[in-house]
């Protein structure tokens, strides 16, 4: 498009997406999701450019601080040789307990909160509260009761996704259709079969993007406890590693956590895309 | 009117029902590891009298407002270009989205050893929480623009600096706002991040040492005032963004 002047205007916003595709479900309109689709050839020159670079700079400047990509990479494999898989599936465990914990206590809290709106109502604040504290403040305090045991990792976690999953899964079923809902109970529906029949279902792009993010924050949650109680686990490896110095190993752990979190989080998505599939396609 | 105080009363019945609870079950227990709600204002009274719990939270601060000072603006800026020019989005994308998604706590030995055990990596590590909401929120707010508004600035002879100012900055704002809150958020939990983990100084320090000598109460009252201070301060931006935008007349 000419403008007055003659210069090219060029509108390089996003503009919204070509009818009948929508974004996936609770995701803003600009939202680029990870594993929603093939990378673009920019993003992977991006990525490319960004390694070449680590690998020159660290081989040119040779800093103390930034081994090769090359070396890191020969770490990581023998750390994986030498048993890391074994600290990651201990981070692994502790992950999936506390997340299962959190999300049965979720599921009784969300249940309670619906059928009850005054309990929600009054125990709101303490919730936006809970939420508002880093949870990582409290982990110390887990140590005090149960010293560095898989209780306290286990808590962590929870603490991580419990309140999140519990707010979040409230609030979808609170903006499930309410026509639909007075309908199914003016057919003499009961509050627990529309909560069960209507709600659920219709808040289920909802429920699924708290269960995404509750497990993003709970591999946070899994790594930052075995960091602060640092005994066992990546924890341990990432303690160890820092303190004797070893930056290859410590890069090629880092690395590992990092490519174990992607995998989680594309695995949730692919998931969540799946099952919300109706919703684009009605 | 009734109906209101009701609603109010309510609330202050089920928070003296908590303190009730806490003090009932914690008595019973007489267990030094779970303080009484006497015990844990004990705590707050000595730590603020002789001055070592106001050290603690000036020596985060410090920190943390150097972090915000520099992720915040930094967030902002990269937030705009990638919203407004797609191959600068295309291009940070892999880094922001790993950013979002992996535990950045990960990452704290490595800036431990890059920047020393110093302020500088304390800075550091607040700076890798708070910068990537910041910019994603941002990216999301200029992306909102009016395409048709955009289109005639440009058309009218608006220069790039003249368009992010008056019409993108402005109708990014909001989602300006929402970043900075998250990431405020996200900064007091790098700083006591730091200082649980590596670098046991001011608040997260006061804590770890609290673990050493088993002192709950002291810990309780530190938890506490992490919390109200991201309360406080979340609750600020809420305060400013509405002032802002009623003087916009949004």
């Amino acid at each position: 498009m000419k403008a007055d002047g003659g210069a090219t205007v060029e509108v390089r916003l996003d503009g919204p997406p070509p009818e009948g595709v929508t974004t996936p479900a609770g995701a803003p309109p600009s939202a680029r999701r990870i594993g929603g689709g093939s990378a673009g050839v920019v993003e992977i020159l991006s990525l490319g450019t960004g390694t070449l670079a680590w690998e020159l700079s660290a081989r040119l400047w040779d800093l103390a601080w930034l081994p090769p990509l090359s070396s890191v990479v020969a770490a990581a494999d023998d750390i994986v040789r030498d048993g890391a898989l074994g600290a990651l599936s201990s981070t692994a465990y502790i992950f999936l307990l506390g997340m299962v914990t959190a999300m049965a206590c979720a599921v009784v809290t969300t249940g309670l909160f619906t059928l009850v709106p005054a309990v929600h109502r009054l125990a709101r604040p303490y919730f936006y509260m809970a939420m508002a504290v880093p949870p990582l403040a409290v982990v110390p305090f887990f140590m005090l009761i149960w010293g560095p045991s898989l209780s306290a990792r286990v808590a962590t976690v929870w603490l991580f996704t419990y309140f999140v999953m519990a707010v979040m899964a409230t609030e979808a079923l609170e903006h499930s259709p309410r026509d639909l809902r007075d309908m199914a109970l003016s057919y003499g529906g009961s509050r627990l079969s529309v909560l069960r029949t209507v709600a659920i279902p219709a808040a289920t792009p909802r429920l699924l993007e708290a269960l995404r993010i509750a497990v993003v924050r709970g591999i946070k949650g899994a790594v930052n406890a075995e960091l602060i109680i640092g005994v066992v686990g990546v924890g341990r490896l990432l303690r160890s590693y820092s303190a004797g110095y070893r930056i290859e190993e410590l890069y090629a752990t880092v690395l590992l956590v990092l490519a174990a979190s992607l995998i989680t989080y594309i695995l949730i998505e692919r998931f969540e895309y799946r099952v919300t599939r109706w919703e684009r396609h009605g | 009117m009734i109906a209101r105080a009701w609603r109010y009363g309510q609330h202050v019945l089920v928070f003296a029902g908590l303190m009730v609870t806490w003090h009932l079950l914690t008595t019973s227990m007489n267990d030094p590891m779970f303080p009484t709600p006497e015990r844990v204002w004990q705590s707050f009274t000595r730590t603020w009298n002789d001055g070592s719990l106001m050290e603690a939270f000036r020596d985060s601060n410090g920190a943390l407002l150097a972090g915000l000072a520099l992720g915040v603006p930094g967030g902002i800026v990269l937030g705009m270009l990638a919203g407004y020019f797609r191959i600068i989005d295309r291009i940070l994308a892999p880094y922001v989205n790993m950013m979002l998604v992996v535990p950045m706590v990960a990452l704290v030995p490595i800036l431990i050893i890059v920047f020393g055990l110093g302020t500088s990596s304390r800075v550091a590590v607040i700076v890798l929480f708070v910068l990537p909401d910041v910019l994603v929120n941002t990216r999301g707010g200029v992306r909102l623009a009016d395409r048709q508004l955009l289109m005639m600035a440009r058309s009218y002879g608006g220069s790039t600096l003249s368009v992010f100012r008056t019409l993108l900055l402005p109708t990014a704002f909001p989602s300006v706002m929402t970043g900075l809150r998250i990431g405020i958020g996200r900064g007091i939990t790098g700083m006591i991040v730091v200082e649980l983990t590596l670098v046991a100084s001011g608040m997260g320090g006061f804590i770890m040492e609290a673990l050493g000598r088993f002192r709950a109460g002291h810990m309780i009252v530190m938890i506490l005032l992490i919390g109200l201070e991201a309360v406080v301060l979340t609750s600020l931006c809420v305060l400013a963004e509405r002032r802002v935008l009623k003087r916009m007349g949004a």
